[in-house]
C-alpha cells in the first residue's frame, strides 16, 4: 500500500509492546500506590480518632477521678459531721436501721453497732409509741416536728425523746433521716419549773389568805380576848360547882376555839412566827389522844380502831405543841373520814429516823436525826391526780359544810414547813393512805411545865402602863393585871403615854403595836426610851409577829404577846420581864 | 508483672511497668527463678524499652541470678512476649534458657562506631578462638553510630560490612540477630547486654555449639512489587541512591505518586526498594526479596537515602509497596507455616525469638492491627514461649548468606527432635 511506512520489525514491535505493557504496569503500580496511600491515610485518620478518643477517655477518667476525689472529700466532710454530731442521728430504710452515729449509740447505751444496725428501728421505741410511728410512716403529712416519743435504751430504760424526720434518698431508695434529742433533763427542768410555779402560786394564795386573815385578826383577836379572858376572871370568883362556872367555861372554850381558828389562818398565811420550844412529840400525841376533840371523834366513829404505836426514847423536837396538836388532829380526822363505811383502823406511829444525806433524801430535809410521825388508815385512799392538790387551801373532797373547811391539810403543810420538816404522802385507792411527817430533832431538853392557875406568879403592886387604843382591851388588861397583883395605868394613845411617862412611876409598859390615830407602838417605845432609857416594855398585837415587832424587840422590848392571850400567859410574861429588870 | 509462659527449657517473664528498673528486674528474676526450679538457667535473654534504666535493670537481674549466668540482650524500641507487646511504655521481658546439652559461647566485638567491617572481623576472630562447631548464632549490636542531634540526622551502623567482616572469618554459619535501637528518635545509643555487662557501640554474639537442638528461621515482610518493572541503579554512593535508569530517582518517585507529598515522609511510608534474589522473570516470591527502606529524600531533592548502603551501581531493583494489610497477612501466614513445618518434621518447638522491625508496629506502619500479634497467636496456639523485640535492623540467613534486612520480621524457632 502506497504511503505506508517501512514495515515494523519484530524487534521494534516487541519493544513497542514492552513499552506498552510497562506503561500499563506503571499505571497499575501508581494506582496501587495511591490505593495503599489512601488506606494508610484512612488508618492514620482512624488512629488519630482513636488517639483523640483515648485522650477524651483519659480526660473523662481524670474528671471522674477528680469528681471521685471531690465526692470522697465531700463524703469525708459529711461523715465527720455525722460522726461528730452532738445529736443522735439514725438512718432508716424500709424500717431497718442502716446507720447511726456515735451520739446515737451513747444515747441508747449501745457499744456494738451490729446490735442496732440492721435491726428494726421501732425496736428502739417504747411499745406504746410504735403504732403512732407506723401510722406516721404511712401518713407523713401528719408528722409533728419535733415529735415527742419514748425510746428504750440498751438496758430497757426509758428515754424521753424528741424525734425529727427528714425524707431522703439513698441509692435511689427512699429513706428516713431521724434526729433524736434527749429531753429527759429538759422535761425534768420543766417539771421543776412547774413545781416552782405551783409553789409560787401556792404562796401567792397563802399571801392572799394571810392578807385577809391579817385584816380581820386584829379586830377579831381583840373581841376574842374579852370572850376568853373575862370568863377566866369570873371563874376565879365562882365556886367550882357553880352552874354559871360551867357556862363560863363553855364560853371560854368557844372563844379559845375561835382564837385557834384565827391562829390557823395566820399560820396558814405564814405570817405567824411560831414559838418553837423543845418538846416531846409523843407528849403532844398523848395530849391529843386525851383531848375532848379526840374523845368526841371516837364517840362519833365508835367502830374505828385507833392504834398508837409510839417509839420510846425519842429525842425532843423544837416545836409548837398547839400547832403540832392541831396538825395531828387534822391528820387523824382526815384518816377517820376516809373510811368508806363503818370500821377500819387508824394507826398513829412515831419513830426515830436518821437522815444520812440531805441530797439523796426525797424530802427537802437536812441530814441528821428526825422524829417521824405517821398516820395510816385503810380507807378509800387518794386518787393519784388529787395527791398533788391535797395541801392546797380549800381543796376538799368532803361534802362542803359537813366536815372541814378545806384548810386542814393546808394547816398541816404550813405547820410542817414552820417546823422545818417534810411531809410525804403514800396512798393507793382502795387500800389506804399513810401520811408521814418528819421533824428535825434537837439536843435541847424539854422545859418544865408552866405555872398553873393555882400557882400563877403574881406581882408586888408594880405600876404597869397599858397603852392601847381599844377601850375594851384597856379594861380587860387592867382587870387581868389587878388579878395578878399589879397596878394598871391605862392610856388610849402613844402620845398620852409619853406625857404621863415623865411624871408617873411606871415599872413597865404594855404597848399595843397598832394604834390609830397617832403614833404606833414602835414609835411610842422609841420615844419612851428617849425619856427614860431603862423603860421596860412588852409589845402586844392582834397581828402575828411583824417586822415592827422585831424592831421593837431589838430596841429592848422584853416580850411580845399575841392577842388573845390568857391570864396564865400574861402572868408568865410579866414575871419573866420583872426578873429581867431585877 | 505477668506470670510466665514456659516449656521445660525456656521460661518467659514480662513486666509492663519497669520504670523502677532494679525492682522490676529483680522481681521478674525472682519469679523466673522460682519457676525454673533448682537448676539455674544457662542463659538469660533480657530486653527492655529504651526508657528503662538498662544498667539498673541488669543489676536487678544480677541481684537474683548472680554474675555467672550470661545475660544477653539490651535496649529496644519495645518488647514482645506471649501475653503482650509493648512499644509505648517502660516494659521489659526476660527469657531463661536451660540448655542442658547445648554449649553456649558468648563473644563480643567492639569499635562499631569506627569501622563496622573490622569490628565484625574482630568479633569473628573472638568466636573462632573459642573453637568448636556452632549450629547457630545470634547477633545483637548497637545500631547507633552517631546519635541524632538538632543539627544532624543519626548515622546507623551498616549491617553489610559488619556481617562481611564477620563472615570473613566465620563462614557458613547462619546468623540471626538485630541492630538494636533504644527509640525511633535515635537520640541515644542502644545498650547491649554482652553476657556480663551493659555497654554501647558493641556487638555480642551467642553461639550454640554441640547442640541437639534445631534452629529454624522465617522471614516475613509483606512487601510486594509495585509494578514488576526492574530498574537499574545508575548512580549511587554508599546509602545514597541518586539515579535509576539514568533518571533522578526522586523525579521517578514523584511520577509514581503523582505528587511530591512523599518527600515529607521520614521514612517513606509506603514505598521501598526491593532486590529480587529469585529467578528474574519467574514468580515474584516474597521470600526472595530483600527490601531497603527509603529513609527520606536527600536535601538536594535529587536522590534518596536508604537504611543500608548495599545498592551499588548496576544493581537491579524493583520498587515495592509496603502494604500494612499484606504485612499482617504475611506475619500470620509465615509464622504459622514455620511452626507447622517444624512440627510436621516431628520436632517439638521449645522457644521462639521474634526480631521485628520497629517500623512494622501498627502505630508506625498505619496498620489496622499489630502484625506481631499474629506471631504471638501462632506460637500461643502451641504454648511456645515467645520473646521478641522491636529493632532497627533484622538479620537472618537469606539465600545462602546472612543479611541485614529492613521492615522485616524474623522468627527464629528453637526445637528439639527428642
Amino acid at each position: 500500500m502506497s504511503g505506508e511506512g517501512p514495515a515494523e520489525t519484530p524487534q521494534s514491535q516487541a519493544a513497542r509492546e514492552i513499552a506498552h505493557y510497562k506503561a500499563l504496569a506503571q499505571k497499575a503500580g501508581a494506582a496501587r500506590l495511591k490505593e495503599t496511600e489512601a488506606l494508610s491515610r484512612m488508618i492514620q485518620l482512624r488512629q488519630k480518632a482513636e488517639a483523640e478518643l483515648q485522650l477524651a477517655h483519659e480526660k473523662l477518667e481524670d474528671r471522674v477521678r477528680e469528681r471521685t476525689a471531690q465526692l470522697s472529700e465531700s463524703e469525708a466532710r459529711y461523715r465527720a459531721m455525722f460522726e461528730n454530731a452532738a445529736q443522735a442521728v439514725m438512718l432508716v430504710q424500709e424500717g431497718s436501721v442502716i446507720q447511726v452515729n456515735p451520739a446515737f449509740m451513747n444515747l441508747f447505751g449501745h457499744d456494738d453497732y451490729t446490735k442496732v444496725v440492721g435491726h428494726a428501728g421501732l425496736s428502739l421505741v417504747h411499745p406504746d409509741d410504735r403504732r403512732m410511728l407506723r401510722q406516721l410512716a404511712l401518713r407523713p403529712e401528719n408528722r409533728l416536728d419535733p415529735l415527742p416519743i419514748r425510746g428504750l435504751n440498751n438496758h430497757g430504760g426509758l428515754l424521753q425523746l424528741e424525734i425529727s424526720f427528714s425524707d431522703i434518698t439513698i441509692g435511689g431508695e427512699a429513706a428516713l433521716l431521724a434526729t433524736l434529742v434527749d429531753v429527759t433533763e429538759r422535761e425534768r427542768l420543766e417539771a421543776e419549773a412547774n413545781a416552782l410555779e405551783e409553789q409560787r402560786q401556792h404562796f401567792e394564795k397563802m399571801e392572799a389568805i394571810g392578807t385577809l386573815a391579817g385584816g380581820v385578826a386584829h379586830d377579831l383577836n381583840n373581841v376574842l380576848s374579852a370572850i376568853i379572858s373575862y370568863p377566866e376572871l369570873m371563874l376565879l370568883d365562882l365556886p367550882p360547882d357553880s352552874q354559871m362556872a360551867d357556862d363560863l367555861r363553855k364560853i371560854q372554850t368557844s372563844g379559845e376555839k375561835a382564837a385557834a381558828i384565827v391562829k390557823d389562818m395566820l399560820a396558814l398565811a405564814r405570817r405567824s412566827v411560831l414559838s418553837l420550844e423543845p418538846l416531846q412529840l409523843n407528849t403532844v400525841i398523848h395530849s391529843y389522844l386525851n383531848s375532848l376533840e379526840f374523845h368526841d371523834l371516837q364517840r362519833r366513829h365508835p367502830t374505828i380502831l385507833f392504834e398508837p404505836q409510839l417509839a420510846e426514847m425519842l429525842p425532843p423536837i423544837p416545836g409548837s405543841s398547839v400547832h403540832l396538836s392541831k396538825a395531828l388532829m387534822n391528820l387523824v380526822t382526815n384518816a377517820v373520814e376516809a373510811m368508806p363505811n363503818e370500821g377500819g383502823k387508824v394507826r398513829i406511829c412515831t419513830r426515830l429516823v436518821d437522815i444520812q444525806s440531805a441530797t439523796t433524801h426525797p424530802l427537802p430535809l437536812q441530814a441528821g436525826p428526825h422524829v417521824e410521825l405517821s398516820v395510816s388508815d385503810n380507807g378509800t385512799g387518794i386518787a393519784a391526780e388529787d395527791i398533788g392538790r391535797i395541801f392546797e387551801p380549800f381543796f376538799t373532797k368532803k361534802q362542803m359544810g359537813r366536815s372541814g373547811t378545806g384548810l386542814g391539810m393546808a394547816v398541816v403543810w404550813g405547820t410542817v414547813a414552820d417546823h422545818h420538816g417534810g411531809i410525804d404522802v403514800d396512798s393507793q385507792e382502795g387500800v389506804g393512805t399513810t401520811m408521814k411527817i418528819l421533824l428535825p430533832a434537837t439536843s435541847q431538853s424539854v422545859a418544865k411545865p408552866s405555872a398553873t392557875a393555882e400557882n400563877l406568879p403574881t406581882g408586888e403592886g408594880q405600876l404597869i402602863m397599858v397603852v392601847d387604843d381599844d377601850e375594851g382591851q384597856r379594861s380587860l388588861i387592867a382587870a387581868l393585871l389587878k388579878r395578878l397583883n399589879y397596878s394598871a395605868l391605862t392610856v388610849a394613845s402613844g402620845e398620852e403615854a409619853l406625857e404621863l411617862l415623865a411624871s408617873a412611876e411606871v415599872s413597865l409598859m404594855l404597848i399595843d403595836m397598832i394604834m390609830e390615830p397617832g403614833i404606833d407602838g414602835l414609835e411610842t417605845l422609841k420615844r419612851a426610851q428617849n425619856i427614860r432609857a431603862e423603860t421596860a416594855a412588852i409589845m402586844m398585837s392582834g397581828y402575828a409577829m411583824t417586822e415592827m415587832v422585831e424592831q421593837a424587840l431589838e430596841l429592848g422590848a422584853h416580850h411580845f404577846l399575841q392577842k388573845p392571850y390568857g391570864l396564865n400567859e400574861l402572868a408568865t410574861v410579866l414575871h419573866k420581864s420583872f426578873q429581867t429588870v431585877s | 508483672m505477668t506470670s510466665g509462659v514456659q516449656t521445660d527449657q525456656f521460661h518467659i517473664e514480662y513486666v509492663a511497668d519497669a520504670s523502677a528498673a532494679f525492682e522490676a528486674g529483680q522481681a521478674a528474676s525472682r519469679t523466673m527463678l522460682a519457676a525454673v526450679g533448682a537448676e539455674p538457667p544457662s542463659l538469660l535473654f533480657a530486653f527492655c524499652n529504651g526508657t528503662v534504666d538498662q544498667t539498673e535493670f541488669l543489676r536487678g537481674i544480677r541481684s537474683v541470678f548472680g554474675s555467672e549466668i550470661p545475660v544477653v540482650g539490651g535496649s529496644t524500641v519495645g518488647v514482645i512476649t506471649n501475653e503482650a507487646l509493648n512499644y509505648d511504655g517502660p516494659a521489659c521481658a526476660l527469657a531463661a534458657c536451660s540448655l542442658q546439652q547445648t554449649e553456649v559461647h558468648i563473644s563480643t566485638g567492639h569499635g562499631l562506631a569506627e569501622d563496622e567491617w573490622t569490628a565484625g572481623k574482630n568479633l569473628g576472630e573472638a568466636i573462632l578462638s573459642k573453637g568448636g562447631e556452632a549450629q547457630a548464632m545470634l547477633l545483637f549490636y548497637d545500631s547507633i553510630k552517631s546519635m541524632a542531634t538538632a543539627e544532624a540526622p543519626p548515622v546507623l551502623v551498616a549491617s553489610p560490612p559488619l556481617l562481611a567482616g564477620l563472615e570473613s572469618v566465620i563462614r557458613d554459619l547462619p546468623i540471626v540477630g538485630a541492630g538494636l535501637l533504644s527509640d525511633l528518635r535515635m537520640e541515644q545509643a542502644a545498650a547491649v547486654f554482652d553476657g556480663k555487662s551493659s555497654s554501647t557501640a558493641e556487638a555480642v554474639a551467642v553461639l550454640f555449639k554441640n547442640s541437639d537442638l534445631h534452629f529454624d528461621t522465617a522471614i516475613m515482610h509483606g512487601c510486594t512489587p509495585l509494578d514488576g518493572i526492574y530498574h537499574t541503579v545508575t548512580r549511587s554512593e554508599g546509602a545514597c541512591l541518586f539515579e535509576v535508569d539514568n533518571q533522578p530517582i526522586a523525579n521517578l518517585i514523584d511520577s509514581m505518586y503523582g505528587d511530591r507529598e512523599w518527600r515529607n515522609e521520614v521514612p517513606v511510608r509506603r514505598l521501598t526498594i526491593g532486590m529480587n534474589h529469585g529467578e528474574k522473570f519467574g514468580e515474584l516470591e516474597e521470600h526472595n526479596f530483600v527490601n531497603r527502606l527509603i529513609a527520606g529524600v536527600l536535601p538536594d531533592d535529587g536522590g534518596v537515602a536508604l537504611f543500608e548502603p548495599d545498592l551499588a551501581e548496576g544493581s537491579e531493583i524493583m520498587f515495592m509497596v509496603r502494604d500494612p494489610l499484606k504485612m499482617v497477612e504475611s506475619a500470620a501466614q509465615n509464622s504459622r507455616a514455620l511452626v507447622r513445618r517444624v512440627m510436621d518434621e516431628g520436632r517439638r518447638v521449645l522457644f521462639g525469638l521474634y526480631i521485628n522491625c520497629a517500623g512494622r508496629a501498627a502505630s508506625i506502619s498505619d496498620s489496622p492491627t499489630e502484625e506481631a500479634a499474629e506471631v504471638m497467636a501462632a506460637l500461643n496456639e502451641h504454648d511456645i514461649p515467645l520473646l521478641g523485640m522491636y529493632t532497627g535492623v533484622e538479620i537472618a540467613p537469606f539465600l545462602g548468606r546472612s543479611r541485614g534486612l529492613d521492615w522485616t520480621g524474623v522468627l527464629w524457632l528453637v526445637s528439639t527432635s527428642s
